[in-house]
């Protein structure tokens, strides 16, 4: 009886494994400063989609009237992708009306744009380099 | 079809027998087939992030090479003679995965082979896969009627 009691309360304890880190907000990268060049929308939609409840980190750039954005999303919500996709997409569409929003949630694309972000920070991506880049992660965001 | 009623005796018998009978572990088989089962599940994972971090990979389209080395591999541990030794001792954990599935049809293709390998291997390959593959094409069909349904009328 003792070990059965036992047993049950090491899988109750494994099932119920709390995630209280995922509570821990990142804070977004900013671009303007380090890179020089128009950064700023992108900047700005960071910290609309990180003021999302959904939302733990977030990353993008953008080039002229293009902007990429990928987030990590809280595991709970991550049921509901399709739902945080559209809200931040509208969240951002409302700010830049004009502009060419492509939202994801995808790990693969939050990490290219993490690698992006380092690249603009340290100068090492030239205004032509940053479209391709654009490009490339909007190929990989509808494939 | 009704029950046949037993006579005294054999309902003596009857509990005898099961006061002899060796109870089932339920609890130890259901712990097994959890930490099993998901220690394949994360095996699955870590290739999942493998492909879409090391390869032209993004994180949807990396489900499908997850899936191909994990039935390859079920199949070449079940050729080998390791799957069965782990599924007596992880049950349902072994057999829910897609490794189950995959092994569900290699056992079946390696027992028939000695029957040729048209009527042997291709005939009895899905003897036990197939009763799968139809109830999930049929429950698949009737889930998209109902989500269709409930679409057209506005509830979705």
């Amino acid at each position: 009886m003792k070990r059965k009691l036992v047993s049950i309360l090491a899988v109750l304890l494994c099932l119920g494994a709390c995630t209280q880190a995922e509570d821990e907000r990142g804070s977004a990268f900013k671009l303007q400063e380090a890179a020089g060049h128009g950064q700023e929308a992108s900047d700005r939609a960071k910290d609309e989609i990180l003021a999302m409840e959904e939302v733990i980190s977030v990353r993008g750039i953008q080039y002229k009237e293009e902007m990429v954005m990928a987030m990590h999303v809280k595991q709970v919500d991550r049921f509901q992708l399709k739902d945080v996709r559209k809200k931040a997409f509208d969240r951002i569409k409302a700010l830049y009306p004009d502009y060419t929003i492509h939202i994801s949630t995808d790990k693969k694309i939050y990490k290219e744009l993490e690698d992006a972000e380092n690249k603009v920070k340290a100068g090492n991506l030239s205004e032509k380099e940053l479209e391709k880049t654009i490009k490339v992660i909007e190929k990989h965001s509808k494939g | 079809m009704a029950k046949k009623q037993l006579t005294p005796q054999q309902q003596e018998y009857q509990e005898l027998h099961s006061s002899y009978e060796k109870k089932r572990p339920v609890l130890k088989n259901c712990i097994y087939a959890f930490f099993i089962g998901g220690f394949i599940c994360l095996i699955g994972q870590c290739l999942h992030v493998f492909f879409y971090t090391n390869f032209n990979f993004t994180e949807k389209t990396a489900g499908n090479p997850t899936v191909a080395v994990l039935i390859f591999l079920a199949t070449l541990m079940t050729g080998l003679g390791f799957y069965d030794r782990i599924a007596q001792i992880a049950g349902a954990g072994t057999a829910v995965p897609v490794t189950g599935f995959a092994n569900s049809i290699a056992s079946a293709a390696i027992e028939h082979r000695t029957e040729g390998y048209v009527l042997g291997v291709g005939g009895n390959m899905f003897k036990l896969a197939g009763s799968v593959i139809v109830f999930g094409t049929v429950a698949a069909f009737f889930i998209a009627l109902i989500k269709t349904i409930l679409m057209k009328a506005g509830v979705l």
